[in-house]
C-alpha cells in the first residue's frame, strides 16, 4: 500500500462520512414534510430541531469533498468537471434552493409550509441525484472524441442502473434517517414518534437493501463488472449483511420494550451495526472499484498531485480535524445528546 | 458572446453575487462580539437587542452566503477545469484549511444561536468570537488563492505544467500582506455603515417612539464609528496596494490610473474617459507628481505606463473609471463619519440631511466592494494567472454554457428577491419593543415558531 492508496482511502472515507451525515439530514428533511401533512406535529418537530442546527455543517462535509479532491487528485477533477458541467451545475441549483428556502423559512412562519415543501422534496431527490455518481464512475457513459470527454447524456438517462442507483440513494437516506430520528426521538422521550419513524425504518431498510444488490449487479456495456470485484472481497460483504441482519433485529427487538432504557440500548445497537454495515459495504464498494476514480479513463496514479502538494493536503487534513474536535464534541453535547434539547424543552435561546 | 466570454460572465455574476453575501458574513460577526461585550460592560439592553437583531440579519443572509460558494466552488472546477488543474498542483492548500475555518464559523453560529439560555454572556462573546474568526480566515484565505493569481510564486512553469512546487510557499505571494489586509478592513468598515444606514433609516421614519430613537441613535453612534476607524484603514492600506501594485503588477496600476507613457513626476489624474485609440485621458483633473507620491513615495518617482507592455495585454481600460469611482467612495465615507463625530462632538441632533447622506453611504459602500473587486479581476486581464495562463486556455471544453447563465441569473434573482423578502418580513413582524428595553418581549413570539422553526 502506497500513499497514494492512503489519500484515495481518505477520500473514501470522507465520501462515507457526508454520505451518512447527508442521508441524515435529507432524508430528515423529508421526514418532516411527510409529517407536516399528515399534522403529525411531534413527528415534524423532532425532525426540525435535528436539523436546525446541523445542516450548515453537514454542507461543510460536502465543500470538503471537491476541494480535498483537488489536493490529492487533480486530474480527477478535470475529469470530473469537463463531464460533469451540466449534471453538476443542476445539483447545485437544487442545494441552492433548499439552502436557501431553509434560511427564507426562518423569516415567516406564514411561509413555513412552502419552506418545508420545497427542503422536503428537495432532500427527496438529492441523494438519488448524488448516487447517480456512482454508476458513471464505473464507466460506459463517456466518450472521449479530440481529447475532450464528453457524457453520453442520453444513453445516461436511459440506463436503468441509473435508476436502480437512484432508488438505492433515496432509499438509503429514508432508512438512515428514520432509523436515526427514532433514536433521537427515544432519547427525548417521545415514544409515540419515536413508534411512527421505527416503523418507517423497517420498511425502507430491506427496500434500499435490495436496491442497493440490485444496482451493483446491473452491467452496463464497457464498465467495470461490479459484482464480480465485489465478491472478490466476500469476507466483508458477509459482514456487512451479517451487520444487517443484526442491526435490523435490534429495531425489530426494540419495538417490545415500551418506555425504558432497556429500549434505547437496543436502538442504540442498532444504529451502532447499521454504521457497520454500511462502512463495510462502503469499502468492499470502493476496493472493487480501485484503482479508477472514471473507468477507465481516469486511474489514482494518473491523476495524482505532486508529491509536495499530496503530503500537505493530509497534513492539513490531519490538523484541521484535529483542532475541530472539541468543538464537534461541545456541539454533539448541545444537540444530539441533550435530551431536553431533543425534546424542545430547553429554550431555543438567543433568537 | 463568444464562449469565454459567456463563462466570465457566468463566473463573473456568481462571485459579485458571493461576495455581497459574504462581506456581510464577514463583518456582522464582528458587530455582535462588540454589542455583546458592550452590553457586558454596560448591562444595557439596547446592545443585547442590537447583537440578536444582527444575529437575524446573519442567520437569513449565512445560507445564501453557503449556496453561492458552494456554487462557486463547483464552478470553479467545471468552468475553469485548466486552472484548477494548474491551482491543484500548488495553491489548493488555502482552499483545504478555509473549509476548516468555515466549519469553525458554522459550529459556533449554531451553538450561539440555538444555545439560547444554555450558554452564559461570556461564552457567548466567545462563540460570537469564534464565529467571527471563522469567517474572516474564511474571507483571508479565499482571497490568498486570488493573491496568487495576482502574484503567482512558489512553483516552476515548464511547458505549461507545474513543476517543482512548494504549496506553502505560494500561500506568501507577494500579493498577500495587502490584499488581505485591504479585503478584510473594507469588509469592515462596509458592514458598519450598511447597519448605520438601517439605524438612520429608522431615525427618518416619523413618529417614532422615544425608546425607538433612543435604539437606532445608540446604534448608529456604535456602527458609524466602527465604520468610519475601518474606512480610514481602508484608505491606508488601499494605499499601500497602489504601491505594491506600481511594484509587482505595473500593468494594472497603469491602466487604473490611465498612464500611457512612463515617466518620472507622473501626475494623478481624476475623473476623465480613457481613450486607448489617442493614448489620452479625456478630461479629468490632473494633479502633478501626486501619482508618483502615491507609487513610490516621492513626487519624482519613476512609474511604469502601459507602453511598457505589448499592447496585447494591456487590460480593459475603462477599470480607470472604477477606480476613480472606488477611491471617490473610500473619500466620501470617511467624510461622512467625520461630519457625524463632529455633530455628535456638538452635540447637536443629527439633521435630516446627514441621516439620508448616511443611509447613501451604507448602499455606496457595498456597491465598492463589488467594483474594487471588478477591478481587480478585469485589470488582470488577459491573464488568469499573472504571467503564466491565460484566461482562454483554462476555460471549460464542453458547451452549454449560454444557457447555464441564463438559468443562474434566473435562480440568482429568486435568491436576491427571497432575501430582501425575508429581511423585510421579519422585521415587520418583530418590530422594536416599545414597552422599554426588555428583551423577553422580543424573544417570546419566535420561541414557538422562529429560528428554530
Ligand atoms: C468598500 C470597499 C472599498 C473601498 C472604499 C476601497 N477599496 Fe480598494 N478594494 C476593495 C474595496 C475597497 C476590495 C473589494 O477589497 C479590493 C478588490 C480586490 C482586493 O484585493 O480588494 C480592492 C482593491 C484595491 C486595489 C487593487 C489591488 C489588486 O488588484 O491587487 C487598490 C490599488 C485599491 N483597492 C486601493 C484603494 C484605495 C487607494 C482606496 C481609497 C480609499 C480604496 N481602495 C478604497
Ligand atoms: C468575491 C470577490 C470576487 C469577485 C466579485 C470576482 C469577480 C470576478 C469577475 C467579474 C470576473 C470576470 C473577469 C473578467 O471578465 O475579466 C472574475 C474572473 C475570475 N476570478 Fe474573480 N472575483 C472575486 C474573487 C476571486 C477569487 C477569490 C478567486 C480565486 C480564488 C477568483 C478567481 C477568478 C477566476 C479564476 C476568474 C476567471 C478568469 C478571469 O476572467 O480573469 N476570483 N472574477
Ligand atoms: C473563487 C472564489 C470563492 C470560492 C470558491 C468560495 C467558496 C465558498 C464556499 C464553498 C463557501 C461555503 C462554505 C462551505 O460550505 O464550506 C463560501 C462561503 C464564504 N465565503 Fe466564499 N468563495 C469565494 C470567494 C470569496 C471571497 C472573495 C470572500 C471574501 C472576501 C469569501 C468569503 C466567504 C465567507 C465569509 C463565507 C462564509 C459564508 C457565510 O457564512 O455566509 N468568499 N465560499
Amino acid at each position: 500500500m502506497t500513499l497514494i492508496h492512503v489519500g484515495a482511502g481518505l477520500i473514501w472515507l470522507l465520501i462515507l462520512v457526508y454520505g451518512i451525515l447527508g442521508a441524515i439530514d435529507f432524508g430528515s428533511s423529508f421526514w418532516r414534510w411527510y409529517f407536516n401533512r399528515r399534522g403529525e406535529w411531534n413527528a415534524e418537530a423532532i425532525a426540525r430541531n435535528y436539523v436546525s442546527p446541523t445542516w450548515e455543517l453537514i454542507n461543510a462535509f460536502l465543500i470538503l469533498i471537491p476541494v480535498t479532491l483537488v489536493g490529492l487528485f487533480p486530474g480527477a477533477v478535470f475529469a470530473y468537471g469537463t463531464v460533469l458541467l451540466v449534471p453538476a451545475t443542476l445539483l447545485l441549483a437544487l442545494i441552492a434552493l433548499r439552502g436557501a428556502y431553509w434560511q427564507f423559512g426562518y423569516a415567516s412562519a406564514h411561509r413555513q409550509s412552502q419552506t418545508i415543501l420545497v427542503v422536503g422534496i428537495t432532500g427527496l431527490i438529492l441523494p438519488g441525484v448524488f448516487s447517480t455518481l456512482l454508476p458513471l464512475s464505473q464507466g460506459g457513459f463517456v466518450n472521449v472524441m479530440d481529447g475532450v470527454s464528453r457524457l453520453r447524456t442520453l444513453y445516461f438517462f436511459m440506463s436503468p442502473a441509473v435508476y436502480l442507483y437512484t432508488v438505492f440513494g433515496i432509499t438509503l437516506a429514508l432508512y438512515v434517517a428514520a432509523l436515526f430520528l427514532s433514536r433521537y426521538a427515544y432519547l427525548g422521550r417521545q415514544f409515540s414518534v419515536y413508534a411512527r419513524y421505527r416503523r418507517q425504518a423497517l420498511w425502507t431498510g430491506p427496500v434500499s437493501l435490495i436496491a442497493g444488490v440490485a444496482a451493483v449487479t446491473v452491467r452496463v456495456p464497457g464498465s467495470l463488472n461490479m459484482a464480480a470485484r465485489m465478491m472478490h472481497w466476500w469476507p466483508i460483504l458477509a459482514a456487512s449483511l451479517a451487520s444487517f441482519a443484526v442491526s435490523y433485529g435490534a429495531l425489530w427487538w426494540a419495538g417490545r420494550f415500551g418506555k425504558t432504557d432497556k429500549g434505547l440500548r437496543f436502538l442504540n445497537i442498532s444504529l451502532v451495526f447499521t454504521l457497520v454495515q454500511l462502512t463495510t459495504a462502503h469499502f468492499a464498494y470502493g476496493l472493487a472499484h480501485a484503482v479508477y476514480w472514471l473507468y477507465p479513463y481516469v486511474t489514482f496514479a494518473n491523476s495524482v498531485s505532486n508529491p509536495i502538494m499530496f503530503r500537505a493536503t493530509l497534513l492539513v487534513l490531519g490538523v484541521g480535524m484535529l483542532i475541530l474536535t472539541p468543538g464537534f464534541l461541545w456541539f454533539r453535547h448541545l444537540f444530539i445528546t441533550d435530551r431536553d434539547y431533543v425534546s424542545g424543552r430547553s429554550t431555543t435561546g438567543s433568537q | 458572446m463568444s464562449h469565454v466570454m459567456m463563462a466570465r460572465a457566468l463566473f463573473g455574476i456568481t462571485l459579485g453575487y458571493h461576495i455581497a453575501y459574504a462581506t456581510i458574513s464577514v463583518g456582522a460577526p464582528m458587530l455582535i462580539v462588540v454589542a455583546e461585550i458592550l452590553h457586558l460592560k454596560t448591562g444595557q439592553e439596547i446592545y443585547r437587542l442590537f447583537a440578536k437583531r444582527v444575529t437575524m440579519v446573519l442567520v437569513l443572509l449565512v445560507g445564501v452566503g453557503l449556496v453561492t460558494g458552494t456554487t462557486v466552488a463547483v464552478m470553479l472546477s467545471v468552468l475553469w477545469p485548466g486552472f484548477m488543474k494548474t491551482v491543484g498542483q500548488v495553491i489548493n492548500l488555502p482552499f483545504q484549511i478555509e473549509v476548516f475555518a468555515f466549519m469553525l464559523e458554522s459550529l459556533f453560529l449554531a451553538i450561539y444561536i440555538y444555545g439560547g439560555q444554555r450558554l452564559s454572556a461570556r461564552t457567548r462573546i466567545i462563540s460570537a468570537g469564534l464565529v467571527s474568526v471563522g469567517s474572516g480566515l474564511s474571507a483571508l484565505l479565499i482571497t490568498d488563492v486570488n493573491a496568487f493569481m495576482n502574484t503567482p510564486v512558489g512553483f516552476q512553469w515548464v511547458n505549461g505544467r507545474v513543476t517543482d512546487a512548494h504549496p506553502w510557499q505560494a500561500m506568501l505571494s507577494p500579493a498577500m500582506p495587502t490584499e488581505l489586509a485591504h479585503v478584510l478592513v473594507s469588509a469592515y468598515m462596509t458592514v458598519g455603515f450598511v447597519f448605520a444606514a438601517i439605524a438612520a433609516k429608522g431615525l427618518l421614519k416619523r413618529g417614532i417612539t422615544k425608546v425607538e430613537r433612543d435604539y437606532h441613535n445608540k446604534v448608529l453612534r456604535l456602527t458609524i464609528i466602527f465604520g468610519g476607524v475601518m474606512a480610514v484603514a481602508t484608505a491606508v492600506i488601499g494605499d499601500a496596494s497602489g504601491k505594491f501594485l506600481a511594484h509587482f503588477q505595473p500593468e494594472k496600476l497603469a491602466a487604473a490610473e490611465g498612464l500611457f507613457q512612463t515617466t518620472h513626476h507622473a501626475p494623478l489624474v481624476i475623473g476623465g474617459v480613457v481613450n486607448a485609440a489617442t493614448g489620452k485621458v479625456v478630461g479629468g483633473i490632473a494633479i502633478p507628481g501626486l501619482l508618483s507620491f502615491l507609487a513610490t513615495g516621492s513626487l519624482s518617482g519613476q512609474v511604469t505606463g502601459l507602453d511598457a507592455f505589448p499592447r496585447t495585454t494591456w487590460p480593459p481600460l475603462f477599470v480607470h473609471s472604477l477606480f476613480d469611482v472606488m477611491v471617490s467612495i473610500g473619500s466620501f465615507s470617511i467624510a461622512v463619519a467625520g461630519v457625524y463625530v463632529l455633530y455628535l462632538w456638538r452635540q447637536r441632533s443629527m439633521p435630516r440631511w446627514l441621516l439620508w447622506t448616511i443611509v447613501t453611504t451604507g448602499i455606496l459602500s457595498m456597491g465598492g466592494i463589488e467594483d474594487g473587486w471588478v477591478i481587480a479581476e478585469i485589470a488582470r486581464q488577459p491573464w488568469m494567472i499573472y504571467g503564466y495562463l491565460h484566461v482562454s486556455q483554462a476555460v471549460t471544453a464542453s458547451g452549454g454554457i449560454s444557457w447555464m447563465f441564463g438559468g443562474f441569473l434566473s435562480l440568482y434573482t429568486v435568491l436576491l428577491a427571497g432575501t430582501i423578502w425575508a429581511l423585510r418580513v421579519y422585521f415587520r413582524k418583530h418590530p422594536l419593543p416599545t414597552d422599554g428595553m426588555s428583551c423577553s418581549t422580543e424573544t417570546s413570539p419566535v420561541k414557538k415558531r422562529g429560528v428554530s422553526a
